[in-house]
């Protein structure tokens, strides 16, 4: 594959990555301003928002995989978030129709992401990093009751008709699982686990000074910077001394420090630094499914919420709760990483692994 | 990333009263039970019938 279909794949699915969260975000806080009085059924309404974007894309993952359509899944994902906010008047259409079209992007780019530089961890966080962005920016213009519709729809069109030009990454060509299959859904479940408690930790966290918009700036960039980076960083010294020293560094930071700026915002970046590392991982362990594994860890992403839409809320934002969650999800990306590594790892990067012939035109990017 | 959005809707501008919200989660959550628990149920197939084909072609 050539470096600038790489390249202007990468660039285009990232940006419009921001943009669909960006309009996604934008869509459902301008909902809350129409309808102030009605926070009841604003609960639930987002809630469903959630369960849809995140619980389906497991299922439009296989679709994608099955019938290879990635780009078809993100351009219709693109165009139904563009329609969404033309119903802003009838809430549970516009958060159902959003939702639905922004699982139906995220699937689509994932695989395409997956597909630039198989078995590397660098694009795929590439891509799921500027989502945080989008949401910040949609955030602020929805509350400020400053969403206007037509830029929004004038934009996701135009990165819909770009997605349609560029040159179209070929899909990788499936390697054969091979390992001793005892430990196969042991791999799967430990990495599962790990993104469900980041999940929940990452909900339960309390940052008192976000109200600030600097901080609230900054925290972002240290997300978006931890998932772009912990990719690349994992390809060049390993995945598991990445992941795993990044999480278990960031522990005593969000746990004891969370009143203090720039300790949080750095174990914010820290926490995030396993996110492409634990999704690339999933990726070769389910070979020829991109879509699918991409979809396994936003339904992880879901089910370690639940707890914090619900009164545990209490219990898992406590301090201890926070400190021993990050330990065990530590342990068991480290454990699910080892296996992977004795049982199946192949293809995965350690300090001590070359560059194949193959890859050296996609390691010129780094 | 958009469940951000929840806690910052319901926890904090448009907060209902503690012992509402709970009330108000049972709707939400039996839907989010349902489809939650059919992704899971689908995905735990799609996994097995993954390792199964793959115990195939090891034979």
């Amino acid at each position: 594959m050539s470096q600038k279909t790489i390249l202007s794949n990468i660039a285009v699915y990232s940006v419009s990555h921001a943009l669909v969260d960006a309009t996604c975000a934008g869509t459902i806080f301008a909902i809350v301003a129409l309808s102030q009085d009605e926070s009841q059924n604003l609960f639930q309404l987002i809630v469903i928002y959630d369960i849809l974007a995140f619980s389906t894309q497991p299922v439009f993952g296989l679709w994608v995989d099955t019938f290879r359509v990635p780009v078809h899944s993100a351009v219709l994902g693109i165009l139904l978030v563009a329609a969404s906010t033309l119903f802003l008047p009838i809430p549970i259409l516009a958060a159902s129709i959003s939702a639905i079209g922004n699982a139906l992007f995220h699937v689509g780019g994932g695989v395409i992401s997956l597909n630039l530089a198989a078995g590397r961890a660098a694009l795929p966080g590439i891509y799921v990093a500027p989502g945080a962005l989008g949401l910040m920016i949609g955030t602020l213009i929805g509350k400020g009751g400053h969403f206007i519709a037509w830029p929004f729809i004038l934009l996701l069109v135009g990165s819909a008709i770009l997605i349609l030009r560029i040159p179209k990454p070929e899909a990788a060509a499936p390697h054969e699982l091979s390992g001793n299959l005892k430990w196969f859904e042991m791999v799967i479940l430990l990495l599962l686990v790990s993104i469900a408690i980041r999940s929940m930790v990452g909900l339960s966290l309390v940052f008192p000074w976000k109200s600030d918009p600097t901080l609230l700036v900054a925290l972002t960039l240290a997300v978006v910077l931890g998932k772009a980076l912990g990719g690349i960083l994992g390809d060049r010294f390993g995945w598991a001394t990445i992941a795993v020293s990044g999480l278990v560094v960031s522990a005593p930071l969000l746990t004891f420090f969370p009143q203090t700026p720039a300790i949080a915002i750095a174990g914010v970046f820290l926490f995030n630094l396993s996110m492409p590392i634990t999704l690339i991982c999933l990726a070769e362990m389910l070979p020829g499914k991109p879509g699918f594994a991409f979809g396994l860890t936003t339904l992880a992403l879901i089910i370690g919420a639940w707890p914090t839409f619900t009164e545990l809320r209490v219990f898992t934002s406590h301090q201890i709760s926070i400190f021993a969650a990050i330990l065990i999800s530590v342990a068991a990306l480290y454990v699910g990483l080892q296996l992977y590594v004795s049982h199946f790892g192949k293809r995965i990067p350690t300090r001590q692994s070359q560059i194949q012939p193959a890859e050296k035109e996609y390691s010129g990017l780094s | 990333m958009i469940s951000d959005l929840l806690k910052q809707v319901v926890l904090a501008d448009v907060a209902p009263p503690p012992g509402q919200v709970a009330a108000l989660a049972v709707g939400a959550l039996i839907v989010f039970g349902v489809i939650v628990v059919t992704a899971v149920i689908i995905s735990i197939a799609v996994i097995k019938a993954i390792k199964y084909r793959a115990d195939k072609d090891d034979d």
